[in-house]
């Protein structure tokens, strides 16, 4: 196979380089919103508001959680992931997957604490306030 | 900004690494060998930290003062073994269409690096598996106690995911004695950075300035690539190994016999993209099986295994040892795979995702490109090619099988990865590509067409 002419290779790179700032144009032009500050995942106002109840849990071993039921899936979920990231290296697990002596209850609103803790055979140790509290589980450790 | 000086010492320390065990030994052109040197050594140094910290926390030695004397001592000795022992090499001669789009890729390079650095500022969580898996498991892994917990189910973490990554980012945290942000941050950038630099560098060495700027400038212009690389997943470096272990082949076959260290290299990043992630446990299997179909001389067979299995003992002892178990295959029955199999909505399906996604790439940049293409048949480089052809587009099928009999919701499972495991080897298919664009002798206005080709 023959190589191209100098012509040929000049005016194809002309051509690219004139693709490629229109490519990175559009690049930096699209990815202006994620230029500014954005939590999407609310990871690090979760990790905020449980700074309080991080610090009563010791380090090792696994702690269960809660949220308010009727929570929607993905409001859930990222509750879920927020708190985890948070707790680590401490195990964050789902009370009703893997049950745990010491608990963490995360609210979004007002909740019937002494109801709620009934329910899953909790008491409330301590509300932390902004939704935050600790319970641990009734029975045998 | 305690976290710098660690990182600092892990990138030394490959850098060293790669400088003493040099695959580009009597390169050309000097810079590239240079910049090849340095963007392998920053995807070693973390491949060789991580691998020293994972050995420490299993025998119950993770701590900081041990971290450290281990990697101190490596890169001291190191760096007097280099220092007695680096040659220097003569200068390239220039010429001018090169040299532009040079400038332009740099310019273009620091461009985008800001628009990064932003990005990531204004994100430092990254997105949601970085919280969910990479960065929830290098958390266990700062845990002398409890660092098993990266093999529990209960968290979602995808226990069965290497943990090259995870590690290097605990590692470093624990020797920055907290867990800040920046150090994810400073990964997912770095191995963005390095992956700019092996392209760059690499076909600089076996095609030209010309072909290495412009494989720099499709890199530079692909969607997806530029925002997975702020995203603190494992894909980016992925993407980093399975193109060095590509181009390592090719340092190799230009070196002749003359240096073993590029096939030794190349036996690394196999096994260090087996370490990263799943897929690169089939990359590491297909380049064997490729390169062992070669029948390659049993000298040759026992240095890609040299730099293998070393990278590969992390990846064993989680497998076999902590018995991650696997996603794919759990609860699935073997009538119901053929059945998925057998399924031509699944190919529908899965076809249109991939046609969807291949758009985001810049294939007008290549379409006009492929008026230069100029392959040439060189006896050095056919078992690179053949190896690289082979093992690029098995990976490809790979992805496509695992599509066919994932047990996620199909749809759910294509629209959350299909983009990102296109970039793991995207870099490869643009080597490939821009290895048969013509030399810079082409782009001189003093080239005559029948002029005999360098290579």
């Amino acid at each position: 196979m023959t190589a191209p002419t100098p012509r040929l290779a000049v005016a194809v790179s002309a051509v690219v380089v004139v693709l490629y700032l229109s490519n990175i144009g559009n690049l930096y032009q699209q990815s202006k919103a994620r230029a500014v500050f954005g939590d999407p995942y609310g990871v690090l106002a979760q990790d905020a508001r449980l700074q309080g109840v991080i610090s009563s849990v010791a380090l090792g071993g696994a702690v269960g959680y809660l949220n308010e039921p009727n929570l929607d899936a993905f409001t859930g979920a990222k509750k879920l992931l927020g708190a985890q990231y948070a707790f680590a290296p401490r195990m964050l697990v789902r009370q009703e997957q893997s049950p745990q002596q010491q608990v963490i209850g995360d609210f979004s609103g007002p909740v019937n604490l002494e109801g709620f803790a009934r329910m899953y055979g909790l008491r409330v140790v301590r509300d932390f306030g902004n939704g935050i509290v600790l319970f641990q589980r009734n029975g045998p450790q | 900004m305690s976290e710098l000086l660690p990182f600092a010492l892990a990138l030394l320390t490959g850098f060293l690494l790669v400088a003493v065990f040099d695959p580009c030994a009597g390169a050309a052109p000097r810079w590239a060998a240079s910049l090849f040197r340095l963007s392998l050594g920053a995807v070693a140094g973390p491949g060789f930290s991580s691998t020293v910290y994972f050995a420490l926390l299993t025998v119950g030695l993770a701590r900081p003062w041990t971290i450290l004397t281990v990697e101190i001592s490596c890169a001291g000795a190191l760096a007097v073994f280099w220092m007695r022992h680096r040659s220097s090499q003569a200068a390239s001669p220039v010429r001018i269409v090169p040299a532009i789009l040079t400038g332009i890729f740099l310019c273009g390079l620091v461009l985008a690096g800001g628009r990064l650095v932003q990005i990531s500022m204004a994100n430092p969580v990254g997105e949601w598996d970085a919280t969910a898996i990479w960065n929830l498991r290098a958390r266990f892994l700062t845990d002398q106690q409890n660092w098993r917990f990266v093999v529990s189910p209960f968290p979602a973490t995808r226990p069965e995911y290497p943990l090259l990554i995870s590690s290097f980012i605990a590692r470093t945290w624990k020797l920055a004695g907290a867990y800040p942000a920046l150090v994810p941050i400073l990964t997912s950038l770095t191995f963005w950075a390095a992956l700019q630099g092996l392209m760059v560098s690499a076909l600089a060495m076996i095609r030209g300035t010309a072909a290495a700027m412009f494989g720099g400038l499709i890199l530079l212009s692909t969607a997806p690539l530029f925002f997975w690389a702020t995203a603190q997943y494992a894909d980016i470096p992925l993407a980093c190994y399975f193109m060095a272990a590509l181009a390592l082949l090719f340092i190799d076959a230009r070196a002749g016999m003359r240096s073993p260290w590029a096939l030794v290299w190349a036996g690394v990043c196999s096994g260090l993209a087996a370490g990263t992630k799943n897929e690169g446990e089939v990359f590491a299997l297909i380049l064997t099986f490729v390169f062992l179909l070669q029948r390659p001389p049993w000298r040759r067979a026992k240095l890609m295994f040299a730099g293998m299995l070393p990278a590969l003992l992390p990846l064993v002892f989680l497998k076999l040892l902590l018995l991650a178990p696997s996603q794919l295959f759990a609860g699935q029955t073997v009538a119901g795979v053929l059945a998925k199999i057998g399924d031509p909505g699944r190919y529908h399906l899965i076809g249109k995702s991939l046609v969807d996604r291949v758009t985001d790439y810049p294939l007008s940049l290549m379409a006009v490109l492929t008026l230069l293409l100029n392959p040439q048949w060189d006896k050095r480089y056919r078992s690179a090619v053949w190896i690289s052809s082979i093992t690029s587009g098995g990976m490809l099928l790979s992805y496509l099988a695992v599509y066919m009999i994932t047990p996620l919701d199909l749809p759910w499972h294509l629209s959350t990865s299909m983009d990102r495991v296109l970039i793991q080897i995207w870099p490869c298919l643009v080597l490939l590509f821009c290895r048969l664009l013509p030399e810079d002798a082409v782009f001189d206005w003093r080239f005559r067409t029948n002029a005999p080709s360098r290579s």
